[in-house]
């Protein structure tokens, strides 16, 4: 009876994955399809509305550039002098220095000839103490709020508290913005008055050369670990969330590059401190309010508006984003449950977020079981060479599809990869990514399952190499 | 029960009976397909890299050859007839293209002489003004404003009617000119429609148009039967336009008004262009329970009121909405109470970094 019981559940859950396995690749395809036409879409907007006409034209609206700081020393001043170099009428900048132990304010002081100046708030988000706040007297524009460590999110709630223009933008603060991206990333809140949030996309600096705090030459990674995440980062931006916004349903924003409404965001609370996800529980949380209370909001991405972001070079650093970002995950989506296959939130709570509930939040489980439980069967000849065979290289070429189907929406928009060689290596990256990468990064989200349910916060150190002139990875 | 491997339906069973062949077919079939689907992705992409190069490439001649050609017109060395003469029937419509990059550039007469070249083809333009999707009527409208739009106003015009936002913004904001103000009341009859875009954005388009539309925008403001963000828009428009008789009209509606956007556009449009004795009016809203009303109403009597109105500033200092607070602030240095500014400053009250911003912004 146990061996029988056994067996069903080998078929059991080999049906299980059989059908997770269809439906999130149909997930990938439909906003594959999805972005595609929205790609184009967009593409053609872009040609009938001058982005700098209607930017000049709306008066360009203030923006305050939030990017907390923590131990950022090797990257900060060039960060800095990056953003203060941004092309976009009438911004600010709040660099909030949480708490660091290294010398990321002296460095700053030093660069920027700050000096104590009084600032008020705005909101009363409740946040770690703030110790002092500081001028640059070199470029007014720029400010320094020097605080107790609170950790990301409560560093973004003292800019956000700290902020006098109607929107912030958050920004990470070892990113670097393209000089317009500015620009590109208000245009939603110009078109449409109801907008609330808007996220750019995020492209991987390892390989580019960067001068002045610019990214003067794009190219792809030495490192092979680096390149896959370009491939990743294609997907999951230009098919994933350009899908994902052309239904209507963003439910993530990074929070390397987005630009909120000011007032919403104080409404709602600001940024959840007890989450490593900050990013993606204030945007869920956004939406989740202003559905509730009938509140016609948009939150949307664009494609156009880029920050250049160093990714992981090694497997161990790579391995705690990969844990963090699976925590941080599950810890919003259980928060905001009450959203999942709930009609009254619309396409979110009856489509994106049941997604990323089962197939994103789960996936990894099930992932890692299909893989334990193939192999099982295979081994209690449950499962034929040949079935195996066939249900991998499905698994491959699916695989293969979906990348190179990124691959071209790249081509078709922005095609940020002029040179043949970077096209071809792409393609081959697609087929080798499935060959230890994917699985690695499946045992990663799995640890961060444990992580999760372990109760385990905390971020986790990344290394960075910094962004010096000339700099290539 | 007895179980029997093969007997349940499974994926796939040691023995391949109907069920296991079916799946394995099914696989198989998705290989093949996936497998040409993968390598139709990439010969599009492919197809997608050469076409886009050759386009650059052809893009790059093109423009090497008629940069000189259209300088020379600029400056009346060629004849319209000449520079036609180099364009090919196949690549007019990238003339055009290529005229409205210097379109955006060019003033006066340059522009005019510009216009000029694309004229003889514009028409074909202006029938896709109608047709098409929503970006590709966008974006004739867009050529034909920027390249003909006096000659082909009427059709512009009817594109203010066109059901998509984006193609009545580009049509507005091209007719939207100061110096053809009898393009402005069908562009404020529809102001509704832009209902979903920026007020600021909206208020300066027609603000641009001057002054001969003041008469029009007091109308509106006036009009209960015009939404309330739209007299808004009507009243910030009068504030940027700086029309003086407006005050009047702008006590009229504060007097009978509840909507917040209408009040608070109002009293902006006062401080800009109010009066001493409207300041009594004004200070009834610094009682307002909204408080985006109260913050407007303290910052319009900083520029209305006097020295008297300094212990309501200070009190307003300590109002539950920091955004009133730093109202009544910049008013307090605007009506020259630094003292009472600076007490509060050295004070030691929660809200005492307000003051001393106020102080050092003044001093900045």
């Amino acid at each position: 009876m146990s061996v029988e019981l056994a067996w069903t559940i080998l078929h059991a859950f080999n049906w299980i994955v059989l059908g997770y396995f269809i439906l999130l690749n149909s997930v990938y395809l439909v906003t594959s399809i999805f972005a595609f036409r929205a790609l184009r879409l967009y593409a053609r907007r872009l040609k009938a509305l001058e982005i700098d006409d209607l930017v000049a034209g709306a008066g360009a609206p203030p923006i305050s550039l939030i990017a907390p700081a923590h131990n950022e020393e090797a990257t900060c001043v060039e960060s800095v002098k990056s953003l203060l170099a941004l092309n976009y009428p009438d911004f600010e900048i709040l660099v909030v220095n949480d708490g660091s132990s290294d010398r990321t304010l002296e460095r700053l002081a030093e660069a920027f000839d700050l000096v104590p100046s009084p600032r008020s708030p705005t909101a009363e988000i409740p946040t770690k103490n703030v110790r002092e706040i500081y001028r640059s007297r070199r470029s007014p524009d720029l400010w320094v709020i020097d605080k107790e460590n609170g950790g990301k999110a409560d560093a973004l709630n003292v800019g956000v508290n700290h902020c006098h223009s109607p929107f912030f933008c958050a920004i990470d603060a070892d990113s670097l913005l393209e000089r317009d991206a500015l620009s590109r990333i208000i245009r939603p809140f110009l078109e449409d008055g109801t907008t609330v949030a808007s996220g750019g996309i995020i492209r991987i600096v390892n390989g580019c050369t960067v001068n002045s705090g610019m990214v003067t030459d794009i190219r792809l990674p030495r490192s092979l670990l680096a390149s896959f995440q370009v491939l990743e980062y294609l997907r999951a931006f230009l098919a994933g969330r350009m899908g994902w916004d052309a239904m209507n349903s963003t439910l993530i924003i990074s929070g390397a590059f987005g630009l909120f409404r000011r007032t919403t965001v104080v409404d709602v609370g600001g940024y959840a401190t007890d989450t490593v996800g900050e990013d993606m529980e204030l945007v869920v949380r956004m939406q989740r309010h202003c559905l509730e209370k009938g509140i016609p909001a948009r939150i949307g991405f664009v494609p156009d508006p880029v920050a250049w972001t160093e990714c992981p070079e090694t497997m161990k650093v790579l391995g705690r984003q990969r844990d963090r970002w699976q925590r941080g995950l599950i810890e919003t989506l259980s928060r905001h449950r009450v959203m999942l296959f709930n009609r009254r939130y619309g396409t979110i709570g009856t489509t994106a977020f049941p997604y990323f509930y089962c197939l994103e939040m789960m996936g990894p489980i099930i992932e890692l079981c299909g893989y334990i439980v193939f192999i099982a069967s295979w081994f209690a000849g449950i499962l034929t060479p040949l079935f195996v065979t066939a249900f991998l290289l499905v698994a491959l070429v699916l695989g293969i599809a979906l990348s190179i189907a990124a691959v071209g929406l790249e081509e078709l928009s922005f095609r940020r990869y002029p040179r043949q060689s970077d096209l071809l290596k792409l393609f081959a990256l697609a087929i080798v990514e499935n060959f230890g990468f994917r699985q690695l990064c499946t045992y990663w989200r799995v640890r961060g399952v444990y992580s999760a349910l372990r109760g385990r916060k905390g971020w986790g150190k990344m290394d960075r190499k910094g962004f010096g002139d000339g700099a290539r990875g | 029960m007895d179980f029997q491997p093969g007997s349940v339906v499974g994926l796939v069973f040691p023995e391949h009976d109907l069920a296991t062949n079916l799946v394995l077919i099914l696989l198989c079939v998705s290989i093949v397909a996936l497998f040409f689907l993968s390598v139709i992705f990439a010969g599009i992409t492919i197809r997608l890299r050469i076409f886009n190069t050759r386009k650059a490439l052809h893009w790059k001649r093109l423009e090497a050859e008629w940069e000189p050609l259209i300088l020379s017109h600029l400056v009346g060395e060629k004849t319209v007839a000449e520079v036609h003469a180099a364009v090919l029937p196949r690549d007019q419509l990238f003339f055009i293209d290529f005229l409205l990059r210097y379109a955006r550039r060019l003033r006066g007469e340059e522009r005019e002489n510009l216009a000029e070249l694309a004229r003889p083809w514009l028409p074909r333009i202006v029938a896709r003004m109608k047709s098409g999707d929503v970006t590709q009527r966008a974006r004739a409208v867009h050529t034909v404003c920027n390249l003909g739009v006096h000659e082909h106003a009427a059709a512009i015009i009817e594109t203010l009617d066109d059901p998509a936002p984006l193609v009545v913004l580009i049509a507005a904001r091209a007719l939207a000119q100061k110096e053809h103000p009898e393009y402005a009341p069908h562009i404020l009859a529809r102001l509704e429609r832009f209902d979903s875009w920026s007020q600021n954005f909206i208020v300066s388009m027609i603000a641009q148009i001057g002054p001969a539309i003041a008469g029009d925008l007091v109308g509106i403001l006036e009009s209960p039967s015009r939404v309330g963000r739209v007299r808004a828009m009507a009243a910030e428009a009068l504030k940027q336009l700086n029309h003086l008789d407006a005050a009047d009209v702008a006590v009229r509606v504060l007097k009978s008004e509840t909507h917040r956007e209408v009040l608070a556009a109002c009293l902006r449009l006062l401080g800009a262009v109010g009066r001493n004795e409207h300041a009594s009016l004004v200070r009834r809203f610094c009682n307002s329970t909204d408080p985006m009303v109260r913050a407007h109403a303290y910052r319009t009597l900083g520029f209305l009121g006097d020295k008297d109105d300094a212990p309501v500033f200070r009190h307003a200092l300590e109002d539950d909405f920091p955004w009133v607070g730093m109202s009544a602030a910049a008013s307090l240095v605007q009506i020259g109470a630094r003292d009472v500014l600076e007490r509060f400053a050295a004070s030691g009250h929660p809200r005492a970094s307000l003051a001393r911003q106020a102080l050092m912004q003044e001093g900045s």
